[in-house]
């Protein structure tokens, strides 16, 4: 019985580590219409970030290398690291690409993404590589397990709530109309005196900064992190929670990671092994959440909440 | 050591353009980039595996049968999946970047359903490297490159002289021009994918040849074929197949110097070097 | 006086093809300039080089006395020229309302901290932006579908809202593309009222591409004719109405 809360409560974890990252997906693309294919990437600098700071330090030999790295810092002390360290890298990158049209920014954000992959897998003295690095504190903990894992989802949900709130203050705003406007028609936006350039980059690096921020939670629930969870394959994940659960909401957004991922991607994880075909599930799984991306883009493509328009009181 | 790395960087760059090109010819006709390519190149790869390891035919025929398999695997991704939505829900280029992302992840999975993550080698009959001018290249190499050379001709030649050839490139030009004039366009688009998809399949066996098959390399290949066909310039097949040949030569001579894994890596910077200076590409039309 | 609007000798050339060549036009403030010509005559092409959508090949264009032509378009809109599209641009999964609101200048709610901390001066300041919309949107008509989603409105509305929200953006001067396109009888009596009214109470400039033949001639002070590209005349709309060179081009072309 035990064992089944803390199951269900794990799952409910991750959706909600994995809603950050869509709603950091969906203030680029449904916000603002930036076709971003590199969201895994900045999930891993804040989560490298966020370990590397707070795992316990170490002056060991991994692969030849003298890793030294390892801080100690508290929980607190990464998470706002991966905050900064995310909207740093936000910016590095947009700067040089957010000017390129759409489809071409989709392509060089999938290279970023994988240009840090790569790099999180061979700057060995930086990241331990393919090792990894694990023992990651986890707050709140000390107490018996089901308690420790209530208390950091307790933790991830009230950050959760916390940035849904910036998010959706944002779209309601003046800063939210200019966004939309540029997702709508740039160029009238541009006419009416807005300066393009200027609210992609707030639009990629607030992302970033959320994705960043779900990197170290994700990172400290785990407890380790290696190079090959930050694959493309979590921003497909996100990409089609954001299509399922209705793109441009932020409803929406955390509606379609539960059903995305915590109905299909986690509650499969029961399903036995066959022996002899290891990838065979794992493999239909990935397929079968594929074709439901295809599904859903031609036969509901306002997701399940569809976006609603801003009906303007008389009385702000 | 130099010689040796552009050496085997014009091979790859070869075996690169024949890919480029395909991806390009895909995009003038249709207007959207095809986020599938890469592992319906891997799938070409797999395949060829199949039949000349699996079932023991004789390479050539092996590519030969590839080669219309992934054209089909390509027709039925215009059909099923393309068509609907373009016809159904007006779905713009973004949205079919996205739907062909979907697809990507498709086959890369039945892939790995079927052979599983370990790298494969062909069977094919291995020999020394010789010496060629000023570098070296076994027998393997060279038949690849050599393929991969005449078949970009005969497509060069394809579109200048026969009459798909001219259908192909007036579709791309106008398309709403060459429904006016009596083209029927959509049986252009639909050879386009078989066309495309196929050389696909074929750079893919290449890339084996060369290399190695294995279940991640739809995604390193997409990787390094969009930085060469932007690097060209979007529309064009032609900057598309130069911009292969530097990316090659400039991938292989960055691991010559440095840091090999990090080959993709320098690809990218290059192409986005390039595009902060020419945002529309080298050789955008 | 040095007029508000000026362009010098402005050409652009796309490759091969010149498409404005060797322009040059003069808008005094507080005037309302017509701009005619065939299709394809260039004017279009001229409203993206006064709004800096396009760099001139060669020669200049002023602004209040300043030199525009290297700006971005928003920074022209920030300067106080604005201009309207062809076909209207409505921004389709946004209300009429957000459409206006859009276009305030300055606006505080537009920076990220405001936006999230909502202080008590941005919601004073959404108010007044919001009393001015609602204001423009009852003189053009379009008030009752200020909730509505902008796709939803008819061709003539879309054109109302695209001069509405324009006039949102605190312009000294309206570069105004077929403003009366797709717009009925008494929709087109409104507007040209309404540009006669903004010219005589606030001074605003206006250069009005447009291919109605009444609204040019009862409308405007100055008319410009474009044809291929290049001056074809000037004048009050008497003087180009019995310009031969003029009736030949375009007058006897079309009617």
């Amino acid at each position: 019985m035990e064992g089944l809360i803390i199951f269900i409560i794990s799952i409910a974890t991750i959706v909600a580590i994995y809603s950050i990252l869509s709603m950091a997906l969906n203030i680029r693309w449904g916000f603002t219409g930036l076709l971003d294919f590199g969201i895994a990437g900045f999930f891993a600098i804040g989560a490298y970030t966020s370990a590397i700071l707070t795992s316990p330090a170490s002056e060991e030999i991994v692969f030849g290398f003298k890793h030294s790295l390892g801080y100690g810092f508290p929980f607190i002390v990464g998470f706002l690291a991966a905050a900064l360290a995310g909207a740093l890298a936000g910016y590095l990158i947009g700067t040089p690409t957010l000017r390129l049209r759409g489809d071409y920014l989709a392509i060089m954000t999938i290279g970023m993404s994988e240009v840090i992959r790569f790099l999180a897998l061979n700057e060995k003295w930086l990241t331990r590589g393919a090792q990894g690095i694990r023992n990651l504190p986890r707050p709140l903990s000390g107490h018996s397990v089901i308690l420790d894992t209530l208390f950091y989802f307790i933790l991830v949900l009230i950050i959760l709530l916390i940035l849904y709130f910036i998010s959706q203050r944002i779209y309601n705003s003046p800063l939210g109309r200019v966004l939309k406007g540029i997702r709508e028609d740039e160029i009238v936006t541009e006419a009416l005196g807005k300066k393009i350039v200027r609210f992609r980059m707030l639009s990629f690096v607030t992302g970033a900064a959320y994705a960043g921020m779900a990197g170290s939670l994700w990172v400290h629930y785990s407890g380790s992190i290696m190079p090959h969870e930050f694959a493309p394959d979590i921003t497909f994940l996100i990409w089609v929670s954001l299509v399922i659960g209705g793109i441009g909401n932020n409803k929406g957004a955390i509606l379609g990671t539960l059903v995305l991922i915590g109905i299909i991607h986690q509650g499969t994880r029961f399903l036995p092994t066959i022996p002899g075909y290891t990838y065979l599930i794992p493999g239909l799984r990935v397929i079968f959440i594929g074709l439901i991306l295809i599904i859903c883009l031609r036969f509901r493509p306002q997701g399940l909440i569809p976006e609603k328009a801003v009906k303007m009181g008389e009385e702000i | 050591m130099l010689l040796l790395s552009i050496g085997f960087g014009i091979i790859m760059g070869g075996v690169l353009a024949l890919a480029a090109l395909g991806l390009s010819l895909l995009f003038r006709t249709v207007k959207f980039i095809n986020f599938s390519y890469g592992d319906t190149l891997a799938l070409g790869a797999f395949l060829a595996f199949l039949f000349n390891v699996t079932l023991g035919f004789p390479m050539f025929l092996s590519i030969l049968i590839t080669i219309i398999l992934t054209g089909i695997v390509g027709l039925i991704i215009h059909k099923i999946v393309v068509k609907p939505l373009k016809e159904n829900v007006k779905a713009g280029p973004l949205t079919l970047l996205i739907a062909t992302m979907g697809v990507a992840f498709i086959i890369r999975n039945t892939i790995l359903i079927i052979w599983g993550p370990d790298p494969k080698m062909y069977k094919v009959i291995s020999g020394a490297a010789m010496k060629l001018g000023p570098f070296m290249v076994t027998p393997i190499q060279l038949t690849a490159i050599i393929i991969s050379v005449s078949i970009m001709i005969l497509i060069y030649l394809l579109l200048q002289y026969t009459k798909i050839g001219k259908m192909i490139r007036a579709t791309s030009d106008n398309i709403e021009l060459a429904r006016i004039r009596g083209i029927r366009t959509e049986n252009v688009v639909t050879w386009t994918w078989l066309i495309s998809s196929g050389l696909a399949g074929l750079a893919g066996v290449m890339v084996g040849l060369i290399g190695s098959v294995d279940v991640n390399m739809g995604i390193e290949m997409l990787l390094v074929i969009f930085a060469s066909v932007i690097m060209g310039g979007i529309g064009n097949p032609y900057g598309a197949v130069a911009g292969a040949m530097i990316i090659g030569i400039a991938m292989e001579l960055s691991s010559a110097f440095a840091w090999a894994e990090y080959k993709v890596a320098f690809a990218y910077l290059l192409m986005g070097l390039i595009l902060l200076l020419r945002p529309r590409g080298l050789f955008a039309r | 006086m040095s007029p508000l609007l000026e362009t010098k000798e402005v050409t652009k050339d796309f490759g091969g093809l010149r498409a404005v060549n060797h322009c040059s036009i003069a808008v005094e403030k507080g005037s309302i300039c017509g701009l005619i010509g065939p299709n394809g005559a260039g004017k279009t092409t001229l409203f993206n080089l006064l709004t800096g959508t396009y760099k001139p090949t060669s020669g200049s264009v002023y602004f209040k006395n300043e030199r525009i032509d290297g700006l971005e378009p928003h920074e022209t809109c920030l300067r106080g020229l604005v201009r309207t599209f062809q076909i209207a641009r409505e921004l389709k999964n946004m209300t009429v309302l957000e459409n206006m609101l859009l276009a305030s200048k300055d606006q505080l709610g537009e920076h990220l901290i405001y936006a999230v901390i909502r202080p008590k001066k941005m919601v004073v300041q959404e108010k007044t932006n919001l009393e001015k919309a609602l204001q423009i949107l009852e003189i053009v008509g379009i008030k009752h579908l200020r909730q509505e989603l902008a796709t939803n409105l008819s061709g003539g509305q879309r054109k109302m809202l695209e001069v509405a929200r324009a006039l949102m953006a605190d312009p000294e001067m309206l570069l105004l593309d077929e403003p009366t396109s797709g717009a009925n009888l008494d929709e087109t009596k409104n507007l040209m009222k309404y540009i006669e009214t903004l010219r005589k109470e606030q001074g605003l400039t206006f250069l009005i591409v447009e291919h109605k033949m009444e609204v040019i001639m009862n409308l405007c002070d100055k008319i410009f004719v474009m044809n291929s590209g290049e001056n074809l005349a000037e004048g009050t709309p008497h003087e180009v109405q019995q310009n031969p060179q003029v009736i030949e081009a375009y007058l006897g072309k079309e009617k």
